[in-house]
């Protein structure tokens, strides 16, 4: 790959792999650094990354260290969730995306990883799975499981309503 | 199997997923006319496909890119060769004063032969006294012109400009021998302190943009809030002796820089995609930087050592957190202090 090259995977991915990132640490700050070290560890292996294979190497790369930076800060999310648990039950709800935005804030990082990269990217379940480390069939009971979950939260708000 | 009401979900998510056959959809169509309840369930679970905000973009994407390498990498361990074999051959030099020293005695010695063998001449012309024993080899230097025995008006005239060429020359190879082991404290004894005493915490990038290279190979660093004082880092310094550390922290008071621990190029890489900073440094480099320290830390050293001998210090301001980056350049080190400035009000 050519500096050239490479520049190019920057402006087309960077945004893909920043969006799939924010969607779910929600923090662009620290976002930005995933992404950031996403394209270090890409400009490091550029020798042995297939042009082809650019795109889900980005996102399996920042997928990886979006969950050791979760990891990290387990406890400042836990402490977020609770915060957004009070939030939940008092807050008004404007549209059905701030519905499913929060919903999805909810699930589980698995989850929210598969059910991202099928809607955002529209992989199919076997790249998922090249992404995430999973089986297709692994990645297809986290996907029904993530769908389900944000039905039923989505049934019981507009029940509320 | 068709779908019923046991096993509806997963025939929904396949649906909503568009992994169904056009017979498989007909049959949800079939279904859900059946059981309205579970058709108001669809339209919950399509609402679970999520759509990406096209707005949200990574703004950031030039401090990502690289920039092409002007000079092969290859070149750059060429380079730090050539530099290490001139330092070494300017740290020799005052090895070999002294003969030169002697060399120039030799030449004094030689004209003054040929002063004798003219005035011996002119003494062959007659109204002219010469005594001979007047002629002896002159003093060194240092030595008081007055101890030179009497001689002719013209031939001690003669001797005197002899003299004076030979200090001249003494003079000329003596600064080289004696400025470059040492050039930090030569030139630097302690301009901070006399002349700055609160040195202004300004933006290194003011101070690099006034600065200048001082022809002893330091950097000289003009102070926007004092014009006319210079203040001047020495480089090359520790390719002569190594800098003690109450003498680094000299030199860093004297830059209003403060220390934090060394970190390597390479162990913190993410100010290596930083453009400003790279352009920053590479506006005054014939190498991409970002790029060669990217790749070992050997390229570092040689490419550190390739500079000791032309510049020495490089800053530039991070734009979000008022925080200024300093890179120093020496032999075999490369290190980035970091300087916390106020924000500024503007």
């Amino acid at each position: 790959m050519t500096v050239q090259e490479y520049n190019r995977c920057v402006d087309e991915h960077a945004d893909p792999v920043y969006r799939f990132i924010v969607a779910q640490l929600r923090h662009p700050e620290d976002a930005r650094d995933v992404v950031q070290n996403a394209f270090e560890v890409l400009w490091r292996k550029r020798e042995e990354v297939q042009p082809e294979k650019v795109r889900p190497y980005l996102f399996r790369v920042a997928y990886n260290d979006m969950i050791d930076h979760i990891r990290k800060q387990k406890r400042m999310t836990l402490v977020d969730e609770m915060a957004e648990d009070g939030r939940f039950t008092q807050t008004t709800y404007t549209g059905a995306s701030e519905i499913l935005e929060r919903a999805l804030a909810k699930l589980p990082e698995i989850q929210k990883t598969v059910v991202l990269l099928r809607d955002y990217e529209g992989y199919d379940y076997r790249e998922i799975g090249e992404v995430t480390g999973l089986t297709e069939a692994q990645v297809k009971v986290y996907i029904f499981r993530a769908r389900k979950a944000l039905q039923v939260r989505i049934g019981n708000v507009h029940n509320l309503i | 199997m068709d779908i019923n009401r046991d096993n509806y979900e997963s025939w929904f998510l396949d649906y909503i997923e568009g992994s169904l056959s056009a017979g498989q959809i007909s049959q949800v169509h079939q279904f859900i006319a059946v059981y309205p309840d579970l058709a108001r369930e669809l339209a919950v679970w399509q609402q679970t496909l999520l759509k990406p905000d096209m707005t949200v973009v990574f703004q950031q994407k030039e401090t990502l890119k690289k920039r092409r390498t002007i000079l092969p990498s290859g070149w750059v361990y060429t380079l730090g060769a050539v530099a290490a074999a001139v330092l070494l051959f300017a740290l020799c030099l005052p090895l070999l004063r002294p003969s030169t020293e002697t060399h120039g005695r030799q030449a004094r010695q030689q004209q003054l032969q040929r002063l004798r063998e003219q005035s011996s001449e002119q003494s062959a012309s007659p109204g002219i006294p010469v005594n001979p024993s007047d002629f002896s080899l002159p003093p060194a230097p240092s030595e008081s012109p007055a101890a030179i025995p009497q001689a002719a008006p013209e031939s001690r005239e003669a001797e005197r400009e002899a003299e004076r060429e030979a200090q001249r020359e003494a003079e000329v190879l003596a600064p080289v021998a004696t400025t470059i082991p040492n050039p930090g404290r030569a030139h630097l004894p302690n301009p901070g302190r006399a002349h700055l005493p609160n040195p202004a915490p300004a933006p290194m990038e003011d101070h690099i943009r006034g600065s200048r290279m001082t022809p002893a190979g330091s950097l000289a660093l003009t102070d926007p809030e004092h014009p006319s004082v210079e203040r001047v880092l020495p480089i090359g310094y520790k390719a002569a002796a190594p800098v003690s550390e109450p003498e680094k922290a000299d030199q860093l008071a004297l830059a209003g820089i403060k220390q934090i621990p060394e970190q390597s190029g390479l162990q913190n890489p993410s100010w290596a995609s930083d453009k400003p900073i790279l352009d920053a440094i590479n506006d005054r480099l014939p190498v991409d930087i970002g790029q060669v320290l990217s790749r070992s830390q050997s390229a570092a050293n040689s490419l550190a050592g390739y500079m000791s001998g032309e510049t020495a210090l490089l800053g530039n301001r991070n734009r979000d957190q008022e925080e200024t980056r300093v890179f120093q350049f020496s032999l075999g080190s490369f290190k980035i202090y970091h300087r916390k400035t106020p924000k500024s009000t503007s």
